[in-house]
């Protein structure tokens, strides 16, 4: 099917009047629980898991869309009301953001943001339906042996890119490929890591985990963090709408945020957060006066925002082509649709095209509902900012635990939810990310089963997996990938230490 | 990493008030992954390993365990290299209460159903934990734990333990 083709099927499924109520469902849901000050989109998504569960799995993914963009949206309110950042990929814009709230611009901030977001996702939506079949068909000839290295790459990429301590990353990336083996092996029939109950025989189910890594995680650290912060009051707004100047200002933002968020998105490992950096540094370098940036430029905002989102849809591009998550966010996603019955891969195209393209079009309706929602819902999700923390709080808690049991009716599941949410809070302390876990999580299975069929095609032969030309190309890359950046780094630190020596010289003369 | 602003807020930005834990803290960060990881080294030579072109249940997670005792190491002997570990404060005992209290309702769901145990949740991290008001103490939990009777038991249909059907 060509795309053409493609893009109509997709509309089709998204017209329809449940679908889109689903998706209007989402945005709103998603935006409700994402503008709780913490809760990122991992968070918000993994929370909200349970209402798809009964859907059929277009729907149920379009639901996904839906909530995925509104807690990104929730995640830009409270990253400039309060300067809280939902993830990492919404950090920069709080520098600008934060600031120009202050200055009572709020509504411009928030106005151009989804704005930006926008244009950002439908022209990446575009990219990502000329250029996903494309990658579908090229990985149509992949076997064991790429998967077990692509998987791997991604996981190490995601472990060096993302935020925090590569280190700890890859530590909690093993952990994660350690708790996905836990459960019956699929190759022997054995029992493993089960310590004899038959409630883990199955393996630990990935709703309950996410939810307590993530959702849980989040809920106790905020409970410790409340009584170190006070509560923030947030800045009144009247309306998320920007003026012509706003536009004429950040228009050159938007246009770059959108193509770097597009090409950084694709890779795997935080396209997003990464695109949101390298989008706030361009922009400060194309601007005429970059002493503005820190204290309200709108193009710190416009760029990083646009570039997040566009990043973000085009990182389904991993995802629904090669069945690899390209961050924590995608591996949720990706969880959901194993949920669902669907393997995310290369055949998605063409087993279930009426998921394939209900997804991506639903992204531009989701990005579309966002727009028009976030202009009038704006004050009423300040006003859920307003409420305390210690009364939203145990109000998510009961969100979390009733969802949690509804997944598989199984009182045991809270008490991994529980179990995972003392994890993820003692992670977070200890300065290990969930992120590479729940990804290594969602790999697990896919890396230990093709790893087994190459080592049989092998027949136990590792250096089978360098001479395929794919497979050994991606090995290279593991290998290059962290020695670059290492070298990168060292470059960098030598030439500022050479850029502060001439500076003193410079002084002296 | 990229020439952004020198301001900008760490990713850890919301929690800038955390205070940044001894030298401790980053060996139990160590030495917890470590001793996981001899337990799993341990467990799946059990399994059996089997051969390459043979592999046995017991092959993969004994890779992953070596991995997690070598990285570990590496935690252990990097220390405060690998990033940044907080202090544990005395905020930090509510989250061992709040957690315990969890535990004491999914105890309670399957004897006494979801409602009395619910709204005795929502209190207590309401009022002990949160420091709310009374009035708040007793509203919002009753109201709460009414929404959620009719959303999942009645409109959603999910067979949570509940006392009351309307």
């Amino acid at each position: 099917m060509d795309s053409i083709t493609g893009i109509l099927t997709g509309f089709e499924v998204v017209f329809q009047p449940t679908n889109l109520i689903y998706c209007l469902v989402g945005v709103v849901i998603g935006m409700l629980i994402g503008v709780l000050p913490g809760l990122g989109t991992v968070a918000t998504i993994s929370i909200l898991l349970p209402l798809t569960f009964d859907l059929p799995p277009a729907t149920a993914i379009i639901m996904i869309a839906g909530i995925f963009y509104g807690a990104q949206y929730g995640g830009t309110i409270t990253s400039v009301l309060l300067q809280l950042p939902g993830e990492a990929s919404s950090v920069v814009t709080t520098i600008d953001g934060y600031q120009m709230a202050r200055r009572g611009r709020a509504g411009s901030a928030l106005g151009i943001a989804a704005i930006g977001s926008f244009i950002g996702g439908t022209v990446s939506i575009v990219g990502l339906s000329l250029l996903a079949p494309v990658v579908a068909n090229f990985a149509l000839d992949f076997g064991p042996p790429e998967y077990a290295v692509l998987a791997l790459t991604g996981i190490l990429l995601v472990s060096s890119f993302g935020t925090g301590s590569a280190w700890k990353c890859i530590v909690a990336a093993i952990l994660g490929l350690l708790l996905a083996t836990v459960g019956r092996d699929l190759f022997t029939g054995v029992e493993r890591f089960t310590l004899d109950s038959t409630q883990l025989a199955d393996g630990i189910d990935f709703a309950a985990l996410v939810m307590g890594l993530f959702g849980l995680g989040e809920v106790f650290y905020d409970l410790e963090r409340r009584s170190r912060v006070l509560a923030s009051r947030a800045p009144s707004v009247h309306s998320a709408w920007i003026t012509k100047t706003d536009w004429v200002q950040s228009r050159m933002a938007i246009a770059r945020g959108t193509i770097i968020g597009f090409v950084l998105g694709v890779l795997p490992g935080g396209g997003a957060t990464l695109s949101s950096l390298v989008a706030y540094a361009a922009e400060k370098k194309a601007a005429k006066d970059p002493s503005e940036f820190g204290h309200g430029a709108i193009q710190g905002v416009a760029g990083p925002e646009t570039a997040n989102n566009a990043a973000a849809t085009s990182s389904f591009i991993p995802l629904l082509t090669l069945g690899i998550p390209a961050n924590a966010t995608m591996a949720v996603i990706y969880g959901a649709l194993l949920l669902q019955g669907i393997t995310p891969g290369p055949t998605l195209i063409n087993d279930h095209p009426d998921v394939f393209w209900g997804v991506i079009n639903s992204m531009w309706i989701g990005n579309i509902l966002l727009l028009i929602l976030s202009v009038p819902l704006v004050r009423v999700f300040i006003k859920i900012l307003q409420v305390r923390g210690s009364i939203m709080m145990p109000i998510t808690l009961m969100i979390i635990i009733l969802g949690a049991y509804s997944v598989r009716n199984s009182i045991f599941d809270i008490w991994i939810v529980l179990a995972f949410g003392v994890i993820g809070f003692l992670m977070k302390k200890f300065g290990f990310e969930p992120g590479p876990l729940v990804l290594a999580f969602v790999l697990g299975n896919l890396l230990e089963t093709s790893f087994r069929q190459s080592l049989r095609m092998f027949n136990g032969d590792l250096t089978g997996f360098l001479t395929r030309p794919i497979s050994g190309t991606l090995a290279a890359l593991i290998f290059v990938v962290p020695v670059a950046l290492v070298m990168a780094k060292r470059v960098r630190a030598r030439r500022a230490t050479a850029l502060t020596l001439a500076d003193k010289e410079y002084e002296v003369t | 990493m990229l020439d952004t602003n020198p301001q900008e807020p760490s990713t850890q930005a919301a929690d800038e008030t955390a205070e940044p834990a001894g030298r401790w803290a980053a060996i139990v960060a160590g030495v917890v992954p470590l001793v996981l990881g001899i337990m799993v080294t341990w467990q799946s030579y059990g399994l059996g390993l089997g051969t390459l072109i043979e592999p046995e249940a017991g092959l993969w997670p004994f890779c992953l365990g070596v991995a997690l005792i070598v990285m570990s190491v590496g935690l252990v002997i990097g220390r405060e290299r690998f990033g940044f570990c907080e202090s544990f404060t005395r905020g930090s005992a509510p989250v061992l209460i709040g957690a315990m209290s969890i535990a004491a309702f999914v105890v309670a769901l399957p004897l006494v159903g979801f409602e009395i145990p619910g709204v005795v949740l929502l209190a207590f991290w309401l009022k002990v934990l949160g420091g709310e008001s009374w009035r708040i103490t007793l509203i919002v939990p009753i109201g709460c734990v009414a929404v959620f009777h009719l959303l999942f038991i009645e409109l959603l249909g999910v067979p949570i333990p509940f006392l009351f059907a309307f």
